[in-house]
């Protein structure tokens, strides 16, 4: 069996940013057309991502880490599919489930149990799958109760809770989880990670995004620190996180070599 | 439009818009698999599970391969739609009855006494309901096509399925709103003694026809509203005019002679009449005007099919 899940070489994502125009959509492509040059140097661009490269494992938990604006999401973004690099190359080996924020694709008008189905099918899942799966699912989420009320009657953590549930039941090699569990009440994130410990064991790969540095420290077996779109080191977490910490309370921002 | 609001305007880069000094030396897929052997001889044969990432686009075939995985995902966002526009209110899916029903009325009210001769051999209120059927199916399946990128637009920024599932999904629920809104013409023709015959079994493939117009006209309304947010005024304006410019209350004899192959550009005009003969037996269509909806048809799902494809890589940016 293979073992790598994920492989990137030289990924870059850039984003176009023009200076804003007091005018309309179309006087403005007007005004390019008058003046030419100003369109192509008004134009400034943002790289998100820079010369990214990556191998990940297959059961590995990957905890991603970095200030505002490092690229941590648009990388996953990336490897979920949503959006596309600007050059590079780069391969998944699996189906990527993401569980990127609080109830994906839920509709406030339907059920619980019926959000499961639309939810499961969103993220990729069959029906049969779902079916087989559904005990379990509300199991975990504990909101058993609730199961036959609009979800727009749900609290956030309820939400939450039974977004992570369908998002973990799902048979993908890789899973994204952003930042999510932040939400969830103390039991229920112990809930969670040891469910990405239960599935990691199993050989999926998760890709763990958090500003809660302990929750790295805990759960992964690997942490990537991004900076300015730019991977600064990939280590054990130890090493990375009293790194990235030290940055972090230093007064002149040095990044340092890891 | 609410991107000037911000101070910036963000948009994707394609690959080939870098400019030199970015331009990354490329490597080979092949490449990349070869220095891991060991993933490239069980993945190779193994396409379904193993996913490039890289800026090119996706081939027509897998394309099409693709959208067919997740047919389940279409079903299950069309019945979405149907079962969450009808809760939570009184009336339920009656209104789907209840909408052509009235403007029925209105018609009869109108016009009834002035197309009494010129309309055709059946009653005023079968000749309009008729018509008002494939007009209210195309007219609602345009307006949901046209806005079903953008309200999907949350999920698309979040969990990946093909982009062009959501207009696909969005011509559907009318389809059931028309089936509803069928039984009442049964009725109709009942109650004033008009004739069922075997053509009826002719009015699906009208539908067809429309639905094919409809998503075409509905792919490119979809692509064009993520940028250019004029879509949303454009569209129920242009449906206005359209209904005025189609056969629903009016009979093609009322259209003199000269001007016909005139009115027949328009594609509605072969898919309303055609349905309308189909069920009441009224007004046999024309071949040109079938021919026009035909053509014009295709070229329209096939071109925003292609218009769609060609940007909808920028969709999660822009929406």
């Amino acid at each position: 069996m293979s073992n790598v899940s994920i492989k990137l070489a030289n990924l870059s994502k850039a984003y176009k940013v023009r200076p804003k125009r007091d005018r309309g959509f179309l006087s403005g492509k007007l005004l390019d057309l008058l003046r030419p040059a100003s369109g192509q140097h008004g134009e400034d661009l943002v790289w998100a991502l820079r010369d990214l490269s990556l191998e990940l494992k297959h059961g590995e938990l990957v905890g991603f880490i970095g200030p505002n604006g490092a690229g941590k999401s648009t990388l996953l973004k990336i490897l979920a599919r949503i959006t596309k690099p600007t050059s590079g190359i780069g391969y998944v080996n699996g189906r990527i489930g993401s569980l990127l924020e609080v109830g994906t694709g839920f509709h406030p008008e339907l059920t619980g149990r019926e959000n499961i189905f639309l939810n499961g099918s969103i993220l990729g899942m069959t029906r049969k799958e779902i079916n087989s799966k559904l005990e379990e699912i509300i199991d975990f989420s504990g909101v058993e109760h609730q199961m036959d009320t609009p979800v727009k009657f749900f609290s956030t953590g309820q939400y939450t809770r039974l977004g992570f549930a369908v998002a973990a039941h799902l048979e993908s090699e890789i899973l994204i989880v952003d930042e999510v569990l932040a939400v969830g009440d103390a039991e229920f994130q112990s809930k969670c990670l040891n469910k990405m410990l239960l599935l990691t064991g199993e050989g999926r790969t998760i890709l763990f995004v958090s500003h809660q540095l302990d929750m790295v420290l805990k759960v992964c077996t690997k942490a990537v620190w991004l900076n300015g779109g730019r991977i600064i080191g990939t280590a054990e977490p130890k090493t990375i996180v009293s790194k990235y910490e030290h940055w972090v309370n230093s007064s002149d921002k040095m990044l340092p070599v890891v | 439009m609410k991107a000037d609001s911000k101070p910036t305007r963000r948009e994707e880069m394609t690959h080939s818009s870098g400019k030199g000094e970015q331009q990354q030396p490329w490597i080979k897929l092949e490449q990349l698999l070869e220095n891991s052997p060991d993933i490239g001889a069980t993945n190779r044969q193994n396409a379904r599970k193993y996913r490039t990432i890289s800026p090119a686009r996706q081939s027509l075939q897998a394309e099409v391969s693709e959208i067919w995985d997740y047919r389940e995902l279409v079903q299950n966002l069309a019945w979405r739609d149907l079962t969450t526009r009808y809760r939570q209110t009184a009336l339920g899916i009656s209104w789907a009855l209840i909408q052509p029903l009235l403007l029925m009325i209105v018609a009869c009210a109108c016009f009834g006494r002035m197309m009494h001769n010129s309309a055709s051999d059946v009653p005023y209120p079968v000749f309009v309901y008729a018509g008002l059927l494939p007009w209210q199916y195309f007219s609602s399946a345009v307006t949901r096509a046209s806005n079903s990128v953008l309200s999907v637009g949350g999920l698309m920024k979040k969990v990946y399925f093909p982009r062009v599932i959501a207009p696909i999904a969005s011509v559907i629920p009318p389809l059931v709103d028309l089936f509803v809104a069928f039984i009442l013409v049964l009725g109709l023709m009942v109650l004033y003694h008009v004739p069922f015959q075997a053509h009826m079994l002719f009015a699906p493939l009208f539908v067809v026809l429309a639905s094919e117009l409809a998503l075409g006209l509905g792919l490119w309304a979809a692509a064009l509203h993520v940028k250019y947010r004029d879509i949303c005024h454009i569209v129920p304006f242009f449906l206005q005019l359209a209904m005025f410019a189609s056969p629903v209350f009016y009979s093609t004899n009322a259209i003199p002679e000269r001007l016909r192959s005139f009115y027949f550009l328009n594609p509605l005009f072969g898919i309303i009449d055609g349905f309308r003969w189909s069920i009441t037996g009224t007004g046999i269509p024309d071949s040109r005007s079938i021919m026009v909806s035909i053509v014009v048809a295709t070229i329209l799902l096939v071109t925003g099919g292609a218009y769609f494809k060609f940007t909808e890589d920028q969709f999660a940016d822009y929406v």
